[in-house]
């Protein structure tokens, strides 16, 4: 028997690093600063600070303790943390109870959670697309200033 | 004498406790044909001149001989020197040897006359290559990722970049290879909340996969690179892609993920069983 255990590292709760494609899924936990210019091809979870730009051709999950200065893109999004800036998501928003989003938002298709803040232009579904496919639910937000694309 | 193999054995098989296993890893490698030249490293003889001068003198494959401390010595340059290498751990326990399913003792000639060579990726800190990690404790370093965005802990951590796996006694930790080269891990510190200090530091742990950085501080930075310390103000990091051939044990596929082995030729590795009749 070997004194040695060959083992992945993992962590209880953690979501696996490795993404299909091989691209490992960035973590950026609290207690960590990043600023500049961040950019990643696999699936971010921000948890920590950070300021500049984010852009991602993945999944962007914004934790509940995160605080971006930022405009961020991605592919589809998870918000549950604090964005001051602009957020353009290609296919689906899902902002949690406790996003607080200060700036303009873009999306294809969005769902908000009860509690949600949210502070600037919010434009749902593509320009060419009919309005009544654009699919989304809201239940009780603080919309403070808000505008829909026809 | 096979010419193109050469051996460098660790100082500390000069001794006499070591008699037995030295000659029975010789007599082994004898009975493959894969006796060669043999050189020793010494207190003030520069390994990177000895391991040099066997090259120029028509080496292809060197086999370091010892133990994790011994590939530590040459390890840092021999991704230079364009050869094959092997390792035989003759005195255990082996992080390294574990790492590449290569056994403690004479069973390793078996991986040597296998000869199943990979081309592995490694790391690189200033002019030091590393197979494993750096790792740098309870620091305040900034990471600068391609030039493009600043990491950094904003109360203090842990911080390790990783090229093949953690280099620590057990269980060893191994990264599966993603597309990228090197993955920093940062522990971070988090002060426990006001009021409870009695509450332990909650320790996050903060990951991303990069090319190439440079890590910096105000403050002297100590960095554990494979086993040996390094300590300056500042470092440049990166991965050097596919530029090792090691000399690995069977089940061990670090070219890729999720590679079959049916495409090995296609990777630049190759298999070949050596039929030695035994005497």
């Amino acid at each position: 028997m070997s004194m040695f255990s060959t083992k992945r590292f993992e962590e209880e709760g953690a979501v696996s690093p490795y993404g299909e494609n091989g691209v490992g899924t960035t973590i950026i936990a609290h207690g960590v600063r990043v600023e500049g210019d961040f950019t990643s091809k696999g699936d971010v979870q921000i948890e920590g600070d950070v300021q500049g730009h984010v852009e991602t051709g993945g999944m962007l999950t914004v934790g509940p303790q995160a605080k971006l200065t930022a405009d961020v893109r991605a592919e589809s999004a998870v918000i549950a943390g604090s964005l001051e800036g602009n957020l353009t998501v290609a296919s689906h928003l899902d902002l949690k109870a406790t996003a607080k989003i200060a700036g303009d938002v873009t999306c294809e298709t969005a769902s908000i959670e009860s509690g949600a803040s949210l502070n600037g232009k919010v434009a749902i579904g593509t320009a060419s697309a009919p309005k009544s496919t654009a699919k989304t639910r809201v239940d009780r937000v603080q919309v403070e200033d808000e505008e829909t694309e026809q | 004498m096979n010419v193109g193999y050469s051996y460098i054995y660790d100082d500390f098989l000069s001794d006499r406790g070591f008699e037995r296993e030295v000659a029975a890893l010789e007599t082994k490698l004898n009975t493959y044909d894969l006796a060669g030249r043999i050189g020793r490293l010494a207190l003030f003889r520069s390994p990177k001149d000895l391991v040099e001068g066997m090259v120029k003198d028509g080496t292809k494959t060197l086999i370091i001989v010892g133990n994790d401390s011994t590939l530590d010595k040459v390890m840092w340059f021999l991704p230079d020197l364009g050869i094959t290498v092997g390792y035989i751990p003759l005195v255990g326990p082996s992080a390294i040897g574990e790492l590449f399913n290569i056994p403690v003792g004479v069973a390793a000639c078996e991986v040597i006359t296998s000869r199943l060579v990979e081309t592995i990726d490694t790391g690189k800190i200033d002019d030091r290559y590393f197979l494993t990690e750096v790792s740098v404790s309870a620091t305040l370093a900034t990471l600068d990722v391609e030039g493009r965005y600043r990491i950094s802990p904003t109360d203090g951590g842990s911080l390790f970049i990783r090229n093949m796996a953690a280099y620590v006694k057990e269980p060893i930790l191994q990264n599966e290879k993603s597309t990228m080269g090197l993955e920093a891990i940062i522990a971070a510190q988090s002060s426990s909340r006001r009021g409870f200090p009695w509450k332990r530091r909650k320790n996050d742990e903060t990951r991303i996969f990069f090319n190439r950085g440079t890590l910096f501080s105000k403050d002297p930075i100590e960095a554990k690179v494979d086993a040996h310390v390094v300590s300056g103000f500042r470092f440049e990091v990166e991965s050097v892609k596919r530029n090792f051939r090691f000399i690995t044990g069977r089940g061990r596929r670090l070219s890729g993920v999720d590679e079959p082995l049916q495409t090995a030729a296609k990777n630049d590795t190759f298999r070949s069983r050596r039929k030695i009749g035994m005497r």
